[in-house]
C-alpha cells in the first residue's frame, strides 16, 4: 500500500471535530476516489496527509513511514498535492509556476525534459508561457496546478476537487488526463463531488459523510449493492459500471 | 536647472524604492513589518564611519558585512523563534529589536552624533548637457538605480527570486512545493541587509554624520512608501518608495519653509487616508495581504 | 446567595486590584522621596496602560498611537495651570486666535478633568479610522497618528514650544491623587469590560467576521472604546505633567510608546489585572536597571547609558517568544479560594465568546 489511513481522527482547534475513524488505502497504480457531500470532510483528510491537519489519533502512512514521525516530509515521500484552491502564485508567470514545481530536484536536464513532457500534455501552458499565472481561467489555472504537481515525479498524486466551478468541456479534459496517469500507473488519490464520473473512472471509491466516516468502499457495483451508500448518494453506483 | 532637479529628484526617488523594498521584502516573506530596519541602516552606516579612513569601496563593503550579520543575527534570534506569531507580534519584537540595537549602539561607540567628512570628490559639481549638477546627486542616482537593476534581476530572473516571491505570496502552498523557510527566510535577511547598507552609505555621504537614531527616518519612509505602493507586490511598492521621494523632492522645492517642518505630519496624514480607503495601496489592484 | 456569589465573583477583581494599587500608593507615601517618586510615577503608569487596556484589552487590536492621548493631557494641564505670567514669557508669540491660552487658568484638578476631556476629543477625531481598521494596518496607523502628533507638537513652536521643554507647571498629583484615579480607571475600566458593549467587542476579539455576521457593531464598538480609552490616558498625562511640573515633546514618541508596550505586553494585554501587573511589574524592573546603571548596587561603578533599555527589549523579546499572552494570559486576578476545578476561571472569561452564539 502507498497509502494507509486507519481509523484517524482530525480536528481544527479543540472543537471542530472534522473527520471521526476514517480508514482508506490506496494501493500502488491504483486510482481511489473519495465521494463526499461538502463538508464530509474530504479535505481535511487530504490536508492530514500533507501534513497540514494534525493527527489526533490512528494512523497516516505514506509506503510505511509516519506523517507524524518527525522525518516526514511530503516531498521525501514524494506526496503531490493539488489543493481546492489550486494554489497558482498569482504573482509569477506561469512558466515561473511550473519551474517551482520541481525547485527541490537537483537533475536539471531531467527537469527541463520533464517540463516538456507536461507541456505537451497541456499545450495551452505552453501558448501562456510567460503570461502572469493571475490571467488564466479557471480551468487554466487547474491545469497548471496538476502539471506543476507532475513535475515532482510523485509517488501519489493528492487530486482535491480538480473540476470543482469548471466548464463541462474543461471538466471532460481534466478526467481524461487522470485517466491517462492512470494508464501510465501513477497512483491516484481523487477526491470528487462528481460522483458519477469519478465513479466511472476509479479502480475502487470511499462514500464519505460527514464528520468523516466511510459510508461504504468497494468498486461502483459494490457500493451498488450497499442500501446506505445508494440512499447517501441519491442513486446507484452500480449503474454507473466499472471502468473497463 | 530643470536637469538638476531632475536627477536629484530622480535619485532620491531612487533611495527611497531601496529603502521600502527593504521594508516590503520581509513583510512580504514572514510577514514582519521590521521596525529593526532603521537600526540595520545604521549598522551600514557605522562601518561607514569605523572605515571613513580607508578607500571607499571597502567601506562600502565592509557597511555590506555589517548590516547582513546584524540583520542575520537578529533573524536568529528574534524572528526565528517567533515564525509562527501573527503579525502584530512580530512587529512589537521588531520594536524590541530596534531598541536593543539602538541602545547598544549608544552605549558602545555612538553615545553621540559623530562626523563623517564625506569623500572629497562626492562635493564636486560637474557640468551634464549644460546643467551643473552635483556628483552627490549623481552618485545617489547611479548607486541605487544599480541596486534597484540588481534586485529586479535577483528576483526576477533567479530561482531564489522566484522561490522569494513565492514564499511572498502563500508561503504555506510554497513549503509544499519544496520550497525552504531555512532556506528564503534567511536569504531575504541578507537582501534586506545589503539593501539597507547601501542606503546607509548613501545617507551617511548625504548627511555627513552618523548618530544612533539615524534609521528612524528611513525606516519610516520604507514603511509609508510600502504602505503606499501595497505591500502585496515589491515592484508596486519599489514604484512607491520611488513616487515617494520624487514628491519630497518636489515639495522640498516647492513648499514655504514654514510649511516644511510640518512635512511628517502630511506625509503621515496620507499615509492613514490610504490605509482607510485604499488598504491595498494606491498603486497596487491585487487584494490585501494585510493582517 | 447563589447572587451574593455572583456579586462577589465580579468584584472580586477590580478590588483586588485596588487593592494592590493601595499598597503601592501606601509604600510611595510612607517612603523616602525617591520610593514616593517612584510609586507615584509607576501609578501615573498604571493610569496610562489600563487606559491602553481599556482598547486593546477587549478589542485584541494593539496601538502604538496612545501617548498621543497622554501628551494631549499634559499640554492640557501646562495651558490651564501655569501661571498667567509665566505662561506670557513662554509663549510670547501665540498667533491671534489662540491668544486666550495665554488668559486662561484653572486649578489641578479641573486641569486633570480638562486634559482627560481634550484627549477624549482627539480620541473622537480618530475614532473613526480605528474603527475600519484591524490588526497590523491598524497598528500601523495608530502608529501614524503618533508620528503626526509629535511633528506638530514638536514643530509648532509658537504655541508648543517645540523641542523646548514646558516648564513651570505646579505640582498638583500627589501620591494620592494617583492613586485615586488610578483606582478610578480600574474600576471604570471593568465596568466597561462587563458592559454589554465590552462583551461584544471581546466576542469580536475571539472572531471578528462571526461577529460582524451576527450583528455586533464592531466598528461603533472599538470606537466607544478608543474614546474612553483617550480619556484615561489623557488623565495619566494630566497627572504626568502635574507631577514632574516640566517635560519634553520627546517624552511622547516612541520611547514611551515601547515602555508602555513593553508594560501590557508583558502583563497580558488581553487581561485587566495584566495591565496592572504589567505596569508595576515594569517599573520596578526599570527603577532596578536605572540604579545598577548608576552604579547604585555595584559600588558606584556605572554602567553605560542604555544598558536599562537593552535589558528591557531583551525581556520583552524572551516574552513574546515565551508567553506571548504575558503574564496574566487571558485570566484575572482573583480570590485562591475560589477556585473550583481549573476550568472554572477559564469558564468565567468564556463570556467572550457566548455573545456570538446566543445573538
Ligand atoms: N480551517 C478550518 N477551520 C475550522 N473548521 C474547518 C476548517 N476547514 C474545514 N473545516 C470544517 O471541517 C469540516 C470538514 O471540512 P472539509 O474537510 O473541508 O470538507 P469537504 O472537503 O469534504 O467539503 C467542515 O465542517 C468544515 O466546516
Ligand atoms: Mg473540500
Amino acid at each position: 500500500m502507498v497509502l494507509r489511513i486507519e481509523d484517524v481522527h482530525l480536528q481544527y482547534g479543540s472543537s471542530v471535530r472534522a473527520v471521526q475513524g476514517c480508514s482508506l488505502e490506496v494501493g500502488e497504480g491504483e486510482l481511489v476516489s473519495l465521494i463526499g457531500q461538502n463538508g464530509a470532510g474530504k479535505s481535511t483528510l487530504v490536508k492530514a496527509v500533507m501534513g497540514e491537519v494534525p493527527v489526533a489519533s490512528g494512523s497516516i502512512t505514506v509506503d510505511g513511514t509516519s506523517v507524524a514521525s518527525k522525518s516526514y516530509s511530503t516531498i521525501r515521500a514524494g506526496v503531490s498535492h493539488v489543493p481546492e484552491s489550486r494554489g497558482i502564485f498569482a504573482s509569477l508567470t506561469v512558466g515561473e509556476n511550473l519551474r517551482l514545481g520541481a525547485v527541490t530536484r537537483k537533475d536539471k536536464a531531467q527537469v527541463a525534459a520533464d517540463i516538456e513532457r507536461e507541456l505537451e500534455r497541456f499545450p495551452i501552458l505552453r501558448t501562456y508561457w510567460s503570461r502572469g499565472a493571475s490571467l488564466l481561467s479557471g480551468g487554466e489555472q487547474q491545469q497548471l496546478a496538476i502539471a506543476r504537481a507532475l513535475l515532482l515525479n510523485p509517488r501519489i498524486l493528492l487530486l482535491d476537487e480538480p473540476t470543482l466551478g469548471l466548464a463541462p468541456i474543461v471538466v471532460d479534459l481534466i478526467f481524461d488526463v487522470v485517466v491517462a496517469l492512470r494508464e501510465q500507473g501513477m497512483t491516484i488519490l481523487l477526491v470528487e463531488q462528481n460522483a458519477v464520473r469519478s465513479l466511472e473512472v476509479s479502480d475502487r471509491s470511499y462514500v464519505l459523510q460527514a464528520p468523516g466516516r466511510v459510508l461504504g468502499s468497494g468498486t461502483a457495483s459494490e457500493l451498488g449493492r450497499m442500501p446506505a451508500v445508494v440512499e447517501y448518494l441519491g442513486f446507484s453506483p452500480a449503474e454507473v459500471g466499472d471502468p473497463r | 536647472m530643470i536637469l538638476e532637479f531632475l536627477i536629484n529628484a530622480v535619485g532620491l526617488g531612487a533611495l527611497y524604492a531601496l529603502l521600502t523594498i527593504g521594508v516590503a521584502l520581509l513583510f512580504g516573506v514572514l510577514g514582519l513589518m521590521n521596525f529593526a530596519y532603521g537600526e540595520l541602516i545604521l549598522a551600514g552606516a557605522f562601518a561607514m564611519y569605523l572605515f571613513r579612513d580607508q578607500p571607499w569601496p571597502f567601506a562600502l563593503l565592509m557597511a555590506i558585512v555589517f548590516a547582513v550579520v546584524v540583520a542575520l543575527i537578529s533573524e536568529r534570534l528574534a524572528f526565528h523563534p517567533l515564525r509562527n506569531a501573527d503579525p502584530v507580534t512580530l512587529m512589537i519584537a521588531s520594536f524590541a529589536v530596534s531598541l536593543a540595537l539602538q541602545s547598544l549602539a549608544r552605549m558602545t561607540v555612538l553615545p553621540r552624533t559623530r562626523g563623517v567628512p564625506p569623500e572629497r570628490f562626492l562635493s564636486h559639481r560637474v557640468t551634464i548637457l549644460g546643467a551643473d549638477v552635483s556628483v552627490l546627486d549623481l552618485v545617489t542616482l547611479v548607486l541605487c538605480g544599480v541596486m534597484l537593476l540588481v534586485v529586479a534581476w535577483l528576483m526576477g530572473r533567479t530561482s531564489l527570486g522566484i522561490q522569494l516571491r513565492a514564499a511572498a505570496e502563500d508561503f504555506r502552498m510554497a513549503a509544499s512545493l519544496g520550497v525552504k523557510a531555512n532556506l528564503v527566510i534567511p536569504a531575504a535577511f541578507v537582501i534586506v541587509g545589503v539593501l539597507s547598507a547601501i542606503g546607509g552609505a548613501v545617507l551617511v555621504a548625504r548627511q555627513g554624520s552618523v548618530g544612533a537614531d539615524m534609521g528612524l527616518q528611513p525606516m519610516l519612509i520604507g514603511v509609508v512608501g510600502a504602505v503606499l505602493g501595497g505591500m502585496s507586490s515589491l515592484k508596486g511598492a519599489a514604484l512607491g518608495g520611488f513616487l515617494l521621494g520624487a514628491a519630497t523632492a518636489l515639495l522640498e522645492s516647492l513648499l514655504p519653509t514654514d510649511l516644511i517642518a510640518f512635512r511628517d505630519a502630511f506625509l503621515f496624514s496620507a499615509l492613514i487616508a490610504v490605509l482607510v480607503v485604499r488598504p491595498q495601496g494606491l498603486l497596487s489592484g491585487a487584494k490585501v495581504r494585510v493582517s | 446567595m447563589k447572587s451574593r456569589n455572583r456579586i462577589l465573583d465580579t468584584v472580586q477583581t477590580p478590588a483586588l486590584l485596588v487593592g494592590l494599587v493601595l499598597l503601592v500608593a501606601l509604600a510611595g507615601a510612607t517612603g523616602d522621596v525617591t520610593t514616593a517618586r517612584v510609586a507615584t510615577l509607576a501609578l501615573v503608569s498604571v493610569v496610562f496602560v489600563v487606559g491602553l487596556s481599556v482598547f486593546s484589552g477587549n478589542s485584541g487590536v494593539m496601538s502604538f498611537g496612545h501617548v498621543m492621548f497622554m501628551a494631549a493631557g499634559a499640554y492640557t494641564t501646562a495651558y490651564l495651570t501655569i501661571p498667567v505670567p509665566l505662561k506670557k514669557t513662554l509663549f510670547a508669540d501665540l498667533p491671534g486666535w489662540l491668544s486666550w491660552l495665554a488668559e486662561v487658568h484653572s486649578s489641578f484638578p479641573v486641569a486633570l478633568l480638562a486634559g482627560g476631556l481634550v484627549a477624549a476629543v482627539v480620541g473622537l477625531v480618530t475614532a473613526p479610522v480605528v474603527a475600519r481598521l484591524s490588526g497590523l494596518q491598524s497598528g500601523i496607523a495608530t502608529l501614524a497618528m503618533l508620528l503626526i502628533t509629535y511633528n506638530v507638537l514638536n514643530s509648532w513652536t509658537e504655541v508648543t514650544r517645540g523641542s523646548s521643554s514646558m516648564i513651570g507647571i505646579p505640582r498638583g498629583t500627589t501620591t494620592w491623587w494617583a492613586f485615586g484615579v488610578a483606582a478610578a480607571a480600574v474600576v471604570v475600566a471593568w465596568l466597561y469590560r462587563c458592559s454589554r458593549g465590552g462583551l461584544q467587542l471581546r466576542a469580536s476579539r475571539e472572531d471578528f467576521w462571526a461577529a460582524q455576521a451576527s450583528g455586533i457593531a464592531v466598528g461603533r464598538h472599538r470606537a466607544t472604546a478608543w474614546v474612553l480609552s483617550a480619556l484615561v490616558c489623557g488623565l495619566a498625562g494630566a497627572l504626568y505633567a502635574g507631577y514632574l511640573t516640566s517635560f519634553n515633546v520627546n517624552g511622547f514618541f516612541l520611547t514611551a510608546t515601547f515602555s508602555f508596550v513593553v508594560m501590557i505586553v508583558l502583563g497580558g494585554y488581553l487581561s485587566l489585572s495584566g495591565a496592572v501587573v504589567g505596569a508595576l511589574a515594569v517599573s520596578a524592573l526599570q527603577e532596578v536597571l536605572r540604579r545598577f546603571q548608576d552604579g547604585r548596587f555595584t559600588g558606584g561603578n556605572e554602567l553605560p547609558a542604555g544598558v536599562a533599555d537593552l535589558i528591557v527589549a531583551a525581556v520583552l523579546l524572551v516574552v513574546l517568544v515565551k508567553a506571548p499572552y504575558g503574564l496574566m494570559g487571558v485570566r484575572e486576578l482573583r480570590l485562591p479560594r475560589r477556585r473550583r476545578g481549573g476550568g472554572a476561571e477559564r469558564r468565567s472569561e468564556a463570556p467572550a465568546k457566548e455573545p456570538v452564539g446566543a445573538a
